[in-house]
């Protein structure tokens, strides 16, 4: 009788063991899990800021100021947009918003400066 | 072995086998982690690597907007002139020039910029590369691009082909030994020209009909068939066109909208980056404000020179070039009109052009022009076709990103 509840204390004390290591693990799971969720979330945001900065730098006609984009799974709202530094330099910054995988609203700023040096776009070799 | 001893013993062996299952569990949580952190810190660097690159960005436009500010390049307001700045590694060299650009750092930023400025003295000192850097938050980078810049003037594509290249009359004093030959077929000298001989910008409507008359242009340009060995002929403008106030048509049909000033500065900057006649490459432009005469040959057939002598040179009488003297590539002599600044000149050999800004009366001793299709080829700048060329502009596809 007493050796039999030995044993169920042990058991107990096993289990107990047990979940508190599995709940560890779990959690550490489910933070890497959110954290690799959130950089790919980032990289995107990220990727598609120097998309948008890209377009503005090269001076293409069909930068869109305003956009959306729906990336695996997650919706990024772009905003580009242009300030006038002096009369030959733009500073140009764009905002990415997108919900984050907590379901917070998360946000990214990137920017650089334009100038407005004409290119001569004919042949020229130097 | 009693029951109470086996209980003992099932209950340790269950703890054992607990504690191995949270240890794998754990285990496998932290490599699984471990990856993720790998991949947050290279996402990171790639971040930050990104960011470097958009402040070197905005360096680079910033340095091409205070480019474009007005007299950028002029006297006293070249960056070449301020300051020099290493090189980067592989544009080594005395024909390299560097200078830093000054510029304002950014507010609030933890990117600090720097730009430097490079050009080739010899081959295009017109087209300037801007090399642009960012550095912060561990990662750094570069940005470069080329700009014309209008520092110069293209040389004309219609410039007289002549052996001399006159804005007056041209007549030689008795017993002068002179040899003016236009560019020829075969050896020089011989042989059928293939262009004027002596080309003048001026000759005077002495019967004031509006129109030079070949009687007209052979008076003005005196010249004995012994002076012309090759043959070649005399050219002239068939209207009058007045010389007073000195319109500089010799200096303009050979050295285009390029002013007294830019080929000086262009000069002056060759000789302050240490090139000279033996250099490797050799200097190709020397501005002369001195009025003595000059008695040392400079360029060779691959390798012509510009060898301007400057108004402040023929202040009273143009300098000569001594007699053995050989200079291939182009001579000036900036004489302001004034014909009695080139009396009795005389010269050694010129092969390439002789460009007197003035008449050549009286001239003596034993010269040699040899016209030569080279002549133009030190200041010749490759400018595109159809380019505006006053103004600053982009070279298109210049742009390169990464190490310099």
């Amino acid at each position: 009788m007493k050796a039999r509840g030995m044993a169920m204390v042990e058991a107990l004390v096993a289990s107990a063991l047990l979940a508190i290591g599995l709940l560890g693990a779990t959690r550490l799971s489910t933070y890497a899990l959110h954290a690799a969720l959130q950089t790919r979330q980032d990289m995107q945001a990220h990727q598609l800021a120097m998309e948008a900065l890209d377009c503005a730098v090269a001076r293409l006609p069909t930068c869109p100021a305003n956009t959306e984009r729906m990336l695996q799974g997650s919706r990024y709202r772009l905003a580009l947009s242009r300030s006038p530094l002096d009369a030959a330099l733009d500073n140009v910054q764009v905002q990415v918003q997108w919900t984050g995988a907590d379901g917070r609203a998360q946000s990214l700023q990137r920017q650089t400066r334009v100038s407005v040096l004409p290119d001569w776009l004919g042949l020229s070799s130097p | 072995m009693t029951p109470a001893l086996q209980a003992r013993q099932s209950g340790a062996a269950t703890l054992l086998l607990v504690l191995g299952l949270v240890l794998l569990a754990t285990l496998g949580s932290a490599y699984s982690s471990r990856a993720v952190l790998a991949d947050l810190l290279a996402s990171q660097g790639m971040v930050r690597a990104a960011q470097a690159r958009l402040a070197a960005q905005a360096a680079l436009a910033t340095a091409e907007a205070a480019l474009l500010q007005p007299g950028v390049g002029g006297t006293g307001q070249n960056p070449f002139e301020a300051a020099q700045a290493p090189c980067p590694p592989p544009l080594q060299g005395a024909q390299w020039q560097c200078a830093p650009l000054p510029l304002p750092q950014p507010p609030d930023s933890e990117w600090r910029w720097s730009a430097t400025l490079v050009r080739d003295l010899i081959e295009s000192p017109h087209v300037w590369q801007i090399h642009a850097n960012a550095s912060g938050k561990g990662s750094q980078a570069w940005v470069r691009r080329s700009v014309f810049m209008p520092v110069l003037a293209p040389a004309p594509a219609d410039a007289p082909q002549a052996a001399l290249v006159l804005n007056g009359c041209a007549s030689p004093a008795p017993g002068s030994h002179w040899q003016i030959c236009p560019s020829t077929a075969g050896t020089p000298c011989s042989g059928a020209a293939t262009g004027p001989a002596v080309y003048s910008h001026f000759v005077p409507d002495t019967d004031h009909n509006g129109r030079i008359d070949p009687s007209e242009r052979a008076a003005c340009l005196a010249l004995a068939p012994s002076l012309l060995p090759a043959g070649g002929r005399l050219d002239s403008p068939s209207s009058p066109t007045p010389r007073s106030p000195c319109n500089r048509a010799a200096w303009r049909s050979v050295l285009g909208d390029n002013t007294p000033e830019q080929v000086r500065a262009w000069s002056q900057a060759q000789e302050r980056q240490g090139l000279h006649s033996l250099s490797q490459p050799a200097r190709n432009i020397y501005w002369v404000d001195s009025p003595a005469d000059w008695t040392q040959s400079l360029g060779s057939a691959n390798q012509p020179v510009l060898l301007v002598f400057s108004s402040q040179a023929c202040a009273l009488r143009c300098p000569r070039l001594a007699a053995g003297t050989t200079v291939q590539g182009t001579v000036v002599l900036d004489a302001g009109c004034d014909d009695e600044k080139m009396r009795d000149w005389q010269a050694g050999q010129v092969q390439g052009q002789l460009v007197v800004e003035a008449g050549l009366p009286q001239f003596t001793g034993s010269a040699r022009l040899l016209a030569s299709p080279q002549a133009h080829q030190a200041y010749a700048l490759h400018w595109p076709t159809g380019m505006a060329t006053d103004q600053v502009q982009g070279v298109n596809g210049s742009r390169l990103e990464g190490s310099p």
